[in-house]
């Protein structure tokens, strides 16, 4: 009688072993981790120092006019719309409520996004010889994981006149985007998005290097973080020109040559 | 299809009274027993069955193998053994591992890459002499399908494949009234089912971009019928060589072999026969 009761002891052990080891589902590349710099951008540690004044401004500057002259900005948006628009669970809870169905879905996977570059002519064309941009993201059920990351292939297109041509610094990430939990198409245009870049651009010939990133708030205004002596401010800059800085003590308004009042702190 | 599955019956009825004019042994015996849902295999002087939803070699006395038949009907390979691990004079306990290998096109020739589904299913089953006129008989079968083809829905399309494994728990009790004649009442849960779909594919938002997309989908409450159940009341004759079995009972059908049971509860006739020697 003894033996009878455990006798059905080896196969349940046996199915639970099969059962256990058993692994359906894709595999999802390990997205970078971006915490700590988004972060960054809401606890800036800084502090405002007058002699500081005149290196953010020259930062500021140096970033606002790289991406002025190579319109990064438009081209990760647009990247990132491409990428948002696979991963779109709605219609097929729709599909199923339709039919009668209400699913308890759990989805995983990644999607990996090449954009051929429009290249030099004054018409672009597509043509994979002037180049790439590479993105991958990872999705769940609830859409889009927080991180989209990539790199670019000596990525051509024209600003205006100027020539431009993006290249990769080295064999890591050339571009980094947080955008968050929940983007979608609707979404995307008003989502807080950090941006971190470390590419090569070579404008009409002469090459910068660019290893920057800075913050695009909701209603488009752009904060730049810069390092300082006391540790990072973050420089935002409004539509009419000026700056409010903000730093570990509050914040300061600052006009367009970053001479900051200190009687208009705002504390943190 | 129910015309013919009554006149079907009918004739059935007909023959098993026509032997149950010839033959005087009794069949429902301590040696042989009921092997569909029960821990029993074919045993003492039978080898075979053959009937009209399977066919079975039994191995000696603990072993059997065997096929499904209809509705499979020879466009589905597919394969069943089952083996009494232990054999006491009280408790029988089995496994048993069945494979099918359904290719659609057998069915539907239009489709343009039609699915093809392998089933692989485990049982472990136990039986319990209660008396010599009192079985009781409990399962639990998983079941596992595996689908491969083209995915048509607009999240997840294009080539993939998609998995369903569900978890059944089978009872099966069963009432000798005679020496030929016995009543069983099989009940059948739906433990838990569980769909998983994965697919690749490519999509061009614009002329210069190209996305591919890797995916996979699960849901545990597929067609909404976690907890889908049946009760069948049926009646058994088993004679010299002839066996039926008529029943009716109501609750969501399972599609037998592949164990995946239909959304929908309505009344489920059961009607089999087949000849053991």
């Amino acid at each position: 009688m003894k033996s009878a009761l455990l006798a059905p002891w080896l196969p349940v052990g046996l199915a639970g072993v099969l059962l256990g080891c058993s692994n359906s589902g894709v595999v999802k590349p390990h997205a970078p981790d971006m915490t700590a710099l988004v972060q960054s951008y809401d606890r800036p540690t800084g502090e405002l120092d007058a002699r500081d004044t005149a290196d953010i401004a020259a930062a500021v500057a140096v970033v606002g006019t790289l991406l002025d002259n190579t319109e990064i900005l438009p081209r990760v948006r647009e990247l990132l719309g491409d990428l948002v628009d696979p991963v779109n669970f709605d219609d097929l809870n729709e599909s199923a409520n339709n039919g009668g169905l209400r699913l308890r879905l759990r989805a995983n996977g990644y999607l990996k996004a090449t954009r051929i570059c429009p290249g030099w002519a004054s018409s672009a064309e597509v043509d994979a010889a002037n180049g790439t941009i590479l993105a991958t993201a990872t999705f769940t059920q609830r859409g889009p994981d927080p991180v989209v990351w990539g790199t670019v292939d000596a990525c051509r297109y024209r600003v205006g006149n100027s020539r431009i041509e993006l290249t990769p610094r080295d064999a890591g990430d050339a571009l980094r985007v947080y955008w968050g939990e929940g983007v979608d198409q609707e979404s995307l245009d008003t989502q807080d998005l950090v941006i971190s870049v470390n590419l090569r651009a070579d404008i009409d010939g002469e090459s910068a290097a660019a290893a920057v990133d800075l913050r695009v708030l909701g209603e488009g205004a752009l904060e730049y973080r810069v390092p300082v002596a006391s540790g990072v401010v973050i420089a935002r800059a409004n539509d009419d020109g000026t700056f409010l800085l903000r730093t570990r003590d509050g914040d300061f308004a600052c006009d367009d040559s970053f001479d900051c009042d200190l009687e208009s702190r705002n504390a943190n | 299809m129910r015309t013919e599955l009554g006149r079907a019956a009918l004739v059935a009825l007909g023959l098993a009274f026509a032997t149950t004019a010839r033959t005087a042994s009794a069949y429902h015996t301590e040696q042989e027993h009921l092997t569909d849902d029960t821990a029993w295999t074919l045993a003492g002087d039978k080898a075979w069955r053959i009937g009209l939803f399977k066919a079975a070699v039994g191995l000696g006395d603990r072993v059997s193998l065997g096929t499904y038949i209809w509705p499979w009907v020879g466009r589905t390979p597919n394969a069943y053994l089952k083996w009494r691990f232990y054999a006491g004079d009280t408790f029988n306990w089995a496994v048993q591992g069945g494979l099918f290998r359904l290719d659609s096109a057998a069915f539907d020739k239009r489709a343009p890459d039609p699915p093809v589904f392998t089933v692989f299913s485990a049982s472990l089953l136990s039986s319990l002499r209660i008396s010599a006129a009192n079985q009781l008989s409990n399962g639990l079968v998983f079941t596992a399908v595996r689908a491969s083809g083209t995915v048509d829905q607009d999240t997840l399309r294009g080539a993939g494949d998609a998995g369903l494994t569900n978890i059944q728990y089978v009872g099966a009790y069963e009432l000798r009234l005679s020496q030929s004649t016995a009543f069983v009442l099989t009940g059948r849960y739906l433990i838990a089912q569980v769909l998983d779909a994965n697919t690749h594919f490519t999509a061009h938002p614009d002329a210069y971009t190209t996305v591919e997309v890797v995916a996979d989908a699960q849901d545990d409450s597929v067609v909404n019928f976690r907890g889908a159940f049946s009760i069948v009341p049926s009646f058994a004759w088993s004679w010299q060589t002839f066996n039926l079995e008529l029943g009716l009972g109501y609750g969501n059908f399972n599609v037998p072999g592949v164990n995946f049971m239909v959304n929908r509860r309505t009344l489920i006739p059961t009607f089999d026969m087949y000849w053991t020697f």
